[in-house]
């Protein structure tokens, strides 16, 4: 949980002061206790440090955490004390606590059309395309939007660009049909008219993927936009300026110092994606797709699923055995990426 | 030796008043009447004479839907007249877009509820699987809803015993509910058809609208979406299916011939010879564009359509004649509604009893009381009435013969338009003034109207639970595309379905099922 | 500095006119190009549902939804504020639900997030996983409804729709981000003068992190606005509904209208239904969409580099 890797091993950072610390030190492991000078704050490598000390030094820091620590308490852990329901067959009798056990049975139940391996692999595939391609638009769309001069255009493209997120995914849906239904489609009216054939989408599979990851980037865009846009405006000007006299031209200032500056926030963002990598956007997936077996190998994914196999009994203990499901291979997939992400700079791991 | 003797009359004459009033009481509700349709029923507070009335108590009423208008009129009038039993009610209504969130968190949550309403289709069963509901047994019935247990039709308690609890009472009543074609006869006769009387005569009707008059106008020849349920329901009538188990997509029926079928008669609907010629039937129909392409994510449903004149045809109950009214009113066309059934004669299923029904919640902290206000709702004639139709003179007024005319401002509730009337009302008022076409209808409908001896049957799935919930899911994936015919070999995808099912454990639903059946009819 | 570093601040802050070179137009032309294109298809299924707000329903039935406005019809909407004093209360409601709540959680989150963005506080990671780790596990839904409901008692209290948004490990983890990218030079030098840690993040960290302070209160704002789900799970008052709520039961009591009336064969009443989904989206996101542009211009870049230099 702390700044050192893997066996005391601290890769080269591009941090200057970093670099003159393993000079002064001849390369050797950082002490625990020993305190690190950088630019941004002195920065203490342990956690052995006895707790009076901490308590005495920072006393006023641990205040300021109680209201955010007991709010948490509150409202997540004490909640969580709830998955036991995913043991469970929930009576109303027991209760959430002594409701008669059940061991696996409602994973079993969750098992038995063999369709979660299925809908898994749906849910993480979407998930990476929605992340991948989320970071390349936002970031994309933030950056050029601080290149351009023209302050109305910027303020209302910027405005234009966050309307999708205030349609709800019903009213999305709906639109999408109209645009695209056989019959008398938006998209079909022209198409016809303009000579072409009509397109039958909602019996074609293989299309599907990429109007979903299109509507979940028209939606995700202009919100997921704005931390990008800022971090470039808590952008040191140093930088630029210094770029301008060697020289640099447009593109090589993006390249050299915007996109890397960036990186921090990028970073955190995509590590917090990934930690709902299991979990995917109900509204989008049901909405637009509604129920049809014939696109669901290509659309289905977990929480649609499930929602489907439950509609007529809300089995708690499903439900919950569900939750457990996807937080636990959350879990493994961000412990994995984060100590990986610990390896390579420290600064930008989550914890 | 006077005052002494006086004071023992004295006291005799206590006693024996009071021995004469006890008597009375008791006997009160077996000196009303019998017939609850005809006469007035007034209940009082000593009909009750286990329930401790000394404290005021607030029942809280959980209802389905949307408050009306004039709600809280209807509440005040019913608090007036349960003042003399000391109890008042407030009702909660869980409106139809949240209730698949709200109502089984509200139960198990911990809310504070009495009675809530519940349905075979509004998780009546499941919920009693839970334990979510008190479980009422011959004796609490007879002692703390004395008019119920009178009045109810006997035959209707058996709809709503699970494992041979009492977990809900159901309605009061019984009503034929028949299929009907509604068409746009200015359509019909241009193109030269008459009066339908079989589904062959409808098909034609269908083809020749989707060759003929869709090119040209754009109306389609049925308005499909979602799945078929529509025309399914037809072809189903035809054949005097009944149902054994129907939950969701989960549906067991037989074909009735005026007794108890044999276990083995039972089969899954979607297993049928019958459900696989009628998917060969609906890929015809697609084919030829008696819908749209894209019906299966079509939004707006094939009643609106008609109503709106997008469509030539609908089918569905008696509502069928709402919506020829609107498109008539709209489009300015003619309209009639045909019974496909009629020269058949086929029969008229009967809406069961327990499609509408109040339970008691488990956690109902005083289960006497809300059963007397159940009770009184239910039976005593000026709370029904005022539960069912509204307030006398603002909403409706109403003659001799228990026929009642819906006024101006009968908008603002009603008649018959809430969930907690849907499980209160006994059959025993009738509307004025409707229409001849549809009174012709209905009648027709009463004459061949049969109960489903297997309503009484209860399936419950509780040990095959995560097998039904799977059959379940498999089928609502085909179910859709194989109604509307988006297929391109209904065979095949039938036969994809059918083999998943069996893989999920249908098999194990049957033989539980039939288990269960058979354990039923022996306890005959 | 340099005379051409000098002439260079100069130019810029004086705004004169900065000859663009070849590689900055074209940048410009491919950023106008893109960013335009991206914006018009956003913004034209909002064009869509503006058009189908005003259009009667039957037509929408029969042919979809228009590109060009046909016939007019105000039905939708006049349903929708069918009861002025009821939407009035319900837009007051989501006002003032968005104003407490986003004032609490960005004050929440800055503080949190500057308290982990702490270098020297050696119980950071632990404590950023001890917030993280609520994100990845779960109860669900019952047993969260269960503590509100029958311990914080929650049914029909304004705090319902406040609590349940006010803290969101998100928004903390940006602002730790974000706060741990201001250079150190400027706490330390506060320090030196004695001022405790509250002081610093007060006076010092959140008048630099104005973007930030933005950004999460745009975030919080559109939370608390957009948000239903918790007025539905506990709010039984109709007084007490928030403006989403509110907007979906009418849509709810117009569809219920619609059923009864299907049911006792009465005439349908002349109710919009898909006309009034469209209204809705109109009328929910009217004024907050004119918080974004309003916020835009703390996006401002530069705000550091004054306070380290001066």
């Amino acid at each position: 949980m702390t700044g050192q890797g893997h066996n005391g091993k601290i890769q080269a950072r591009t941090d200057k002061s970093m670099r003159k610390q393993k000079a002064q030190t001849g390369g050797n492991f950082m002490k625990k206790g020993e305190v690190v000078h950088t630019a941004y704050g002195d920065k203490v490598i342990s956690s052995r440090i006895p707790v009076r000390k901490v308590f005495r030094k920072h006393w006023l820091l641990l205040v300021m955490l109680i209201p955010a620590v007991v709010y948490v308490i509150i409202f997540c852990y004490v909640p969580m004390s709830g998955l036991v329901l995913a043991f469970e067959k929930y009576q109303y009798r027991g209760g959430i606590y002594h409701s008669p056990w059940v061991g696996l049975q409602n994973f079993k139940a969750i098992m038995i059309d063999g369709k979660l391996p299925g809908v898994t692999r749906n849910t993480i595939l979407y998930n990476i395309a929605f992340i991948f391609l989320g970071v390349v638009f936002e970031m994309g769309s933030a950056i050029l939007i601080n290149e351009l001069r023209n302050k109305y255009f910027k303020k209302t493209a910027q405005s234009f660009m966050f309307l999708p997120y205030f349609i709800s995914w019903v009213v999305a849906g709906a639109i999408m049909y109209n645009i695209f239904n056989y019959e008398r489609g938006i998209w079909n009216s022209i198409a016809v008219a303009l000579g072409g054939s009509r397109v039958d989408v909602y019996n074609t599979p293989t299309v599907w993927p990429f109007i979903l990851v299109f509507l979940k980037l028209w939606k995700q865009t202009g919100y997921g936009s704005v931390v990008y846009l800022a971090a470039i405006a808590g952008m040191d000007q140093e930088m630029f300026e210094a770029a301008d006299i060697d020289g640099a031209n447009a593109w090589q200032k993006i390249r050299y110092i915007t996109i890397p500056s960036l990186v921090p926030t990028m970073m955190v963002l995509v590590l917090m994606a990934i930690g709902n990598i299991f979990r995917g956007d109900f509204g989008l997936f049901y909405q637009t797709v509604k129920s049809s077996a014939l696109l669901q190998p290509t659309t289905d994914i977990i929480d649609t699923y499930v929602f489907r196999l439950l509609i007529n009994n809300a089995n708690v203990g499903v439900s919950a055995a569900v939750g457990l499901y996807q937080s636990v291979l959350c879990f493994i997939t961000i412990t994995i990426c984060n100590k990986l992400v610990k390896v390579a700079n420290p600064d930008y791991a989550l914890y | 030796m006077k005052t002494k003797l006086t004071a023992l009359i004295l006291t005799l004459c206590v006693l024996l008043s009071s021995l004469a009033a006890v008597t009375a009481s008791a006997s009160g509700v077996a000196e009303l009447p019998d017939d609850w349709k005809t006469n007035v029923i007034k209940a009082t507070p000593d009909m009750y004479p286990d329930t401790d009335l000394s404290k005021p108590y607030t029942v809280k009423i959980y209802q389905v839907g949307d408050k009306p208008v004039d709600w809280d009129k209807i509440q005040n009038a019913l608090n007036e007249q349960l003042a003399p039993f000391n109890t008042s009610i407030d009702t909660i209504f869980m409106s139809w877009a949240d209730v698949s969130t709200m109502y089984s968190l509200n139960l198990a949550g911990g809310a504070d509820i009495d009675l809530i309403f519940t349905a075979p289709w509004e998780y009546m069963f499941t919920e009693a699987a839970k334990g979510s509901f008190f479980e009422m047994d011959e004796e609490f019935i007879a002692k703390y809803m004395p008019l119920a247990n009178k009045y109810q039709p006997k035959e209707s308690w058996a709809e709503t015993k699970l494992n041979g609890k009492n977990i809900a009472v159901p309605c009061g009543r019984m009503a034929p509910e028949g299929r009907l074609v509604g068409i746009r006869t200015d359509l019909a006769e241009k193109y030269g058809i008459g009066e339908l009387k079989n589904w062959d005569d409808f098909e034609n009707f269908l083809l020749t609208i989707a060759e003929k008059e869709t090119p040209e106008s754009g109306i389609l020849a049925f308005g499909g979406q979602e799945n078929n349920t529509a025309f399914w329901e037809l072809w189903y009538t035809n054949e005097n299916w009944f149902d054994a188990y129907y939950t969701n997509n989960l549906r067991f029926s037989y074909a009735y011939e005026g007794k108890i079928p044999a276990a083995e008669e039972i089969k899954l609907a979607w297993e049928t010879d019958l459900f696989r010629t009628f998917c060969r039937e609906m890929k015809k129909l697609a084919d030829a564009g008696v819908w749209s392409r894209s019906a299966l994510n079509e939004t707006v449903n094939e009643w609106q359509a008609f109503g709106a004149g997008k469509s030539a045809s609908i089918e569905w109950n008696g509502t069928v004649f709402t919506y020829m009214k609107e498109v008539e009113k709209n489009e300015g066309v003619t309209t009639a509604a045909y019974d496909l059934f009629k020269e058949k004669g086929t029969l008229v299923t009967a809406e069961a009893y327990s499609n509408g029904d109040i339970a008691i919640a488990a956690g109902c902290a005083n289960p006497e009381r809300a059963a007397m206000v159940l009770d009184l709702l239910k039976f005593d004639t000026a709370m029904n009435h005022t539960v069912v139709l509204g307030i006398e003179g603002d909403h409706y007024t109403i003659d001799e013969n228990r026929i009642y005319t819906r006024t101006d401002n009968a908008a603002n509730y009603l008649p018959d338009g809430n969930s907690l009337s849907w499980a209160t009302r006994n059959g025993d008022v009738e509307e004025a003034g409707v229409p001849e076409r549809e009174k012709v209808v209905y009648d027709e409908w009463k004459r061949r109207m049969t109960a489903n001896p297997l309503t009484a049957f209860i399936f419950d799935p509780t040990p095959v639970q995560a097998n039904a919930d799977a059959v379940d899911s498999i089928i609502g994936d085909y179910y859709g595309m194989l109604g509307l015919g988006l297929v391109d070999d209904p065979d095949a995808t039938l036969d994809e379905m059918l083999q998943k099912c069996y893989n999920a454990g249908l098999q194990d639903i049957y033989d539980e099922m039939y288990r269960q059946y058979n354990e039923w009819v022996a306890a005959r | 500095m340099t005379a051409s570093e000098k002439a260079l601040r100069a130019g810029r802050r004086r705004g004169g006119k900065i000859r663009m070179t070849g590689d900055q137009v074209a940048v410009s032309i491919f950023g106008y190009l893109l960013i335009g294109l991206f914006a018009l298809i956003c913004l034209a299924p909002f064009y869509l549902i503006l058009i189908a707000s005003f259009t009667p329903e039957n037509d929408m039935i029969r042919y979809g939804y228009p590109i060009v406005p046909g016939n007019i019809s105000t039905e939708a909407y006049a349903l929708c504020v069918k009861n002025p004093l009821a939407i009035l209360r319900a837009y007051g409601v989501t006002a003032g639900v968005t104003v407490v709540g986003t004032f609490l959680a960005v004050f929440l989150a800055t503080m949190t997030g500057y308290v982990l963005s702490r270098r020297d506080f050696p119980w950071r990671n632990g404590f950023a996983f001890f917030f993280f780790f609520t994100t990845l596990f779960s109860g669900g839904l019952v047993p969260w409804f269960m503590l509100c409901v029958r311990y914080l008692g929650f049914k029909n209290q304004i705090y319902a729709l406040i609590l349940p948004l006010m803290f969101s490990v998100w928004n903390m983890i940006i602002a730790k981000s974000f706060m741990a990218g201001i250079p150190a030079a400027i706490t330390e030098s506060a320090k030196l003068e004695g001022a405790n840690d509250f002081t610093i993040y007060v006076r010092l960290m959140i008048p630099l992190s104005k973007p930030l302070l933005a950004t999460l209160a745009l975030f919080s704002a559109l939370a608390y606005w957009n948000d239903w789900y918790n007025c539905m799970l506990f709010m039984t008052d109709d007084k007490l509904f928030n403006l989403q709520y509110y907007l979906q039961s009418m849509l709810g009591s117009a569809e219920a209208m619609r059923l009864v009336a299907e049911k006792s064969g009465m005439d349908l009443p002349a109710v919009p239904l898909e006309g009034m989904k469209m209204a809705m989206t109109v009328i929910a996101t009217g004024p907050i969409v004119l918080l974004y542009p309003f916020l835009q211009r703390y996006f401002v870049k530069g705000l550091t580099i004054g306070a380290v230099k001066g």
